[in-house]
């Protein structure tokens, strides 16, 4: 057995502008090991990989592999040392088959004059089946990728990773999106690579993983790493203590608001891609959690409800009335509102100002219908920075430059002055800072308050019990919980109903 | 305490702060260079002749901020003026109505390319592409290759008239330029053809009507195109059938130059002028310093490739663009 080399952070710190992502990270990655690095969604694991995979180079401090400094300046350096990483998006391209992904850019050449410009297609698929030999199921080398599962196309990039013969191989949460049986298979081709030699680092967020997969866990939290332990001797609790922090439960402000009127009602709504016969109701002075794994549909009801999916059948009640959207439009001029998970892409105005991006959502306000007045949109712009407490910022910053947290809170602000009834919010705090999350929160506490109803998709739990009043849970299209939020409601029963 | 050169520098920095500097050397070389340049005859010459392509370009400015790009400009503005000159050669209308009117064609052809780029979903690359291909073979359809002469004399004022010493297009360009400056920044529209450009996706979701907004955008451009040609034909005093055929590129030309991103977003009026007199003065300079005409095409293809370089290093936000050349080197 070959053993892979050692590699070590000292110091290592990164910023994103005035943000610190990771704080003086000393960490050693032990050879041959499988060692997760795991921690809360923008505790910096992600930054980490990328700043072994040459992705990000650190503001301050090194990497050291073997007792060699390295300086990655672009991923192909980090490639040079031997240290490859796995992006979490699909890299395959979906029109070429099997063989012809695992081996691009390296094809098997003819050996004589012009042949050395041709592929050899006989040797390409002989290496592609010996290949594809390590892997725990059977996958045809001639099979179109687009043919091909998620999971399919994790176990064949991994392979194609490890045809290029890394020495650390850096998986960024490779099992997202799959489910259980799915991500054995993964767990099975990792442990076969570790036993030919590879230092495998594991990227999660799931602490059920650390114990089925790891060796060593690192876990990190808000940019500072809490320690390295071998997971043998760490209980299932201490690590989690290490992971959200003693103090988690006071990261949710949560307001008890007396619950109002039904404004929304959902009656057995069905659409033909994947929503099956789903009914609930939506109060005012109410935070609605609603959660589901990738692909169960959450994000499907959530524009459905904004007039932009097509319902199969069921009916949505507003206010009492049996109402259709036709498009955003309609959706909108009814008190809607939605935010989506993807800011940079469906959210914000990168090039308009902080303030234009603000009032885009009722320029009608901003003037006498016709034309633009400044003042009153400087006036405006103004009113919401104080209210949300976005002080620092000057109104003419173009939003392209603000930071996740900021992005977040000038949407709110958007819909706050559109003044939305019904505010749909999907991962509102993702890739948002620690006092970001907590002025968000405090936001929706405001917004329920003042009688709006919100929605609140999330995929982290512990935000979920922190901060409805009750929760769904949706699977594979179908509703399969509706709790009222009580103190013994727990992680682990929403688990369940998320695994079922 | 900020230096006083400092705050004289911010003043300065505005965008289009390096594009005026560019065309003031230019203009203080060319007086040197050549004595001729400085008359006001030469002077009125060129600006005269850049206010035909300039008014298309304040369309395509809308049009490229909003994300799209319009190629059909010259055809629509050939097949406007071959249109209205018919119209004033062929009946007893009033020749002013007759341009009104070839103007609303040309707002119909603009009206056409928006349909198929928004409600179809055409690229607006290979729509108007195409559909300027149909406009230049409609000109040749209807005047099989000779020119429309005899146009009323009444008509020819909108081309050749000048008002105290400025030449009526001119006017007819400033105007239309402070209106759609004034319109881009200080009203709804604008703001939206800005949002649309710079964020297609969310302008949908927060609720802009993002068809509407483009098929306006290009029947705006539509319009202004026919207008132009209308101009064209009466200062030429017939309608040419080969009007507009190399008018795309200068109209593309004079917004990038102006500093208006092709991927949509960024883009202001001034720029798009400022680069349109750049154009003209350059043509001009060829001219005067008897360069021969044969290379006024190659200096003018070498100076659009620079100017999107320059727009390559503002979408970087390296602001020294020497720092930046040697970062490629280095690789």
């Amino acid at each position: 057995m070959v053993v892979g080399p050692k590699l070590q952070f000292v110091n290592v710190t990164k910023k994103f502008g005035e943000l610190k992502v990771l704080q003086e990270i000393n960490l050693t990655v032990t050879a041959g090991s499988i060692h997760i690095i795991t921690g809360e969604n923008g505790a910096g694991k992600s930054t980490l990989a990328k700043i072994m995979g040459g992705v990000y180079q650190p503001d301050h401090g090194d990497l050291i592999i073997d007792g060699e400094k390295v300086r990655f300046r672009e991923p192909a350096d980090a490639r040079a040392h031997g240290v490859h990483m796995l992006h979490q998006d699909c890299t395959l391209i979906e029109q070429m088959n099997v063989a012809e992904n695992l081996f691009l850019n390296q094809e098997p050449r003819g050996n004589s004059g012009l042949g050395r410009y041709r592929i050899n297609h006989k040797q390409l698929y002989e290496e592609a089946d010996k290949l594809l030999s390590l892997l725990p199921v059977k996958i045809d080398a001639r099979l179109p990728v687009s043919k091909l599962g998620l999971a399919q196309k994790r176990l064949i990039e991994i392979l194609r990773a490890y045809y290029q013969n890394p020495r650390i191989l850096i998986l960024d949460e490779p099992s997202a999106s799959l489910n259980r049986p799915e991500a054995g298979l993964l767990y099975k081709l990792i442990r076969e690579l570790q036993q030919r030699g590879v230092t495998i680092v594991y990227i999660t967020s799931l602490l059920e993983e650390v114990f089925t997969l790891g060796e060593q866990v690192s876990v990190l939290q808000d940019g500072v790493h809490i320690g390295t332990f071998p997971v043998k001797d760490i209980e299932y609790n201490r690590l989690l203590t290490y992971f959200a922090g003693a103090d988690y439960k006071e990261r949710y402000p949560k307001l008890r608001v007396q619950r109002g009127d039904e404004i929304l009602h959902v009656e057995q709504l069905v659409s033909e891609d994947i929503l099956d016969r789903l009914s609930f109701s939506l109060h005012r002075g109410e935070i609605l959690g609603l959660t589901g794994s990738a692909g169960s549909g959450r994000t499907n009801l959530a524009r459905i409800l904004f007039g932009l999916g097509k319902v199969s059948s069921g009916v949505i009640y507003l206010d009492g009335k049996k109402t259709t959207f036709r498009n955003a439009r309609d959706a909108i001029k009814a008190g809607i509102c939605f935010i989506t998970e993807d800011r940079e892409q469906e959210g914000i105005f990168p090039l308009l100002s902080l303030k234009e991006n603000i009032t885009i959502s009722d320029l009608s306000r901003v003037g006498n219908g016709f034309f633009l007045n400044r003042h009153r949109e400087e006036r405006i712009a103004e009113f919401y920075k104080l209210e949300l407490g976005i002080t620092k910022t000057g109104s003419d910053v173009k939003a392209g430059n603000l930071s996740s947290g900021m992005k977040q809170k000038l949407l709110l602000a958007r819909w706050l002055y559109k003044n939305s009834r019904i505010f749909i919010l999907d991962e509102p705090t993702k890739g948002v800072d620690i006092s970001s999350k907590i002025d968000i929160y405090n936001i929706l506490n405001e917004l329920v308050l003042e009688g709006a109803a919100v929605l609140l998709i999330s995929s982290d739990l512990k935000e979920l019990l922190g901060m409805s009043d009750r929760i769904l849970v949706l699977n594979k299209g179908r509703l399969v919980a509706n709790l009222v939020n009580t103190p013994d409601l727990n992680q682990q029963k929403l688990m369940d109903y998320l695994a079922q | 305490m900020p230096k006083i050169t400092d705050q004289i520098w911010k003043r300065l920095k505005f965008r289009e702060s390096g594009i005026i500097l560019a065309l003031l050397i230019m203009c203080f070389g060319l007086s040197l260079a050549t004595p001729s340049f400085l008359t006001a005859f030469n002077l009125g010459m060129v600006i005269r002749q850049v206010s035909f392509t300039a008014i298309i370009a304040l369309g395509q400015t809308l049009v490229l901020i909003s994300g799209g790009i319009d190629l059909s400009v010259g055809g629509i503005a050939g097949l406007s003026a071959i249109i209205g000159t018919m119209l004033m050669t062929s009946t007893a209308m009033d020749p002013y109505l007759c341009a009104l009117l070839a103007g609303l064609f040309g707002l119909f052809c603009g009206l056409l390319n928006g349909l198929l780029i928004a409600k179809i979903g055409l690229n607006p690359f290979i729509a108007t592409l195409g559909t300027g291909e149909v406009f230049y073979g409609l000109i040749l359809v209807l005047t099989k290759g000779y020119p429309v002469l005899g146009l009323p004399k009444k008509f020819l004022w909108l081309g050749q008239g000048m008002i105290g010493v400025v030449p009526v297009p001119v006017i007819i360009m400033i105007l239309v330029a402070v209106i759609v400056a004034y319109v881009l920044k200080n009203t709804p529209f604008g703001r939206y053809v800005y949002a649309i450009g710079g964020n297609e996706s969310a302008a949908n979701l927060v609720g802009i009507n993002v068809p509407k907004i483009k098929i306006s955008v290009f029947a705006i451009s539509g319009f202004l195109a026919a207008l132009s040609g209308m101009l064209y034909a009466s200062r030429m005093a017939g309608g040419q059938p080969t009007t507009g055929q190399t008018w795309v590129m200068p109209t593309v030309t004079a917004a990038i130059i102006g500093g208006t991103s092709l991927a949509g977003g960024e883009g202001t009026i001034l720029g798009t002028m400022v680069g349109a007199v750049l154009m003209g003065v350059l043509t001009n300079g060829i001219v005067l310093l008897n360069i021969s005409s044969y290379w006024e095409r190659v200096i003018i293809g070498i100076v659009v490739i620079l100017a999107v370089i320059i727009d390559i290093f503002r979408n970087k936000k390296e602001n020294n663009p020497l720092a930046y050349i040697k970062k490629i080197f280095a690789k």
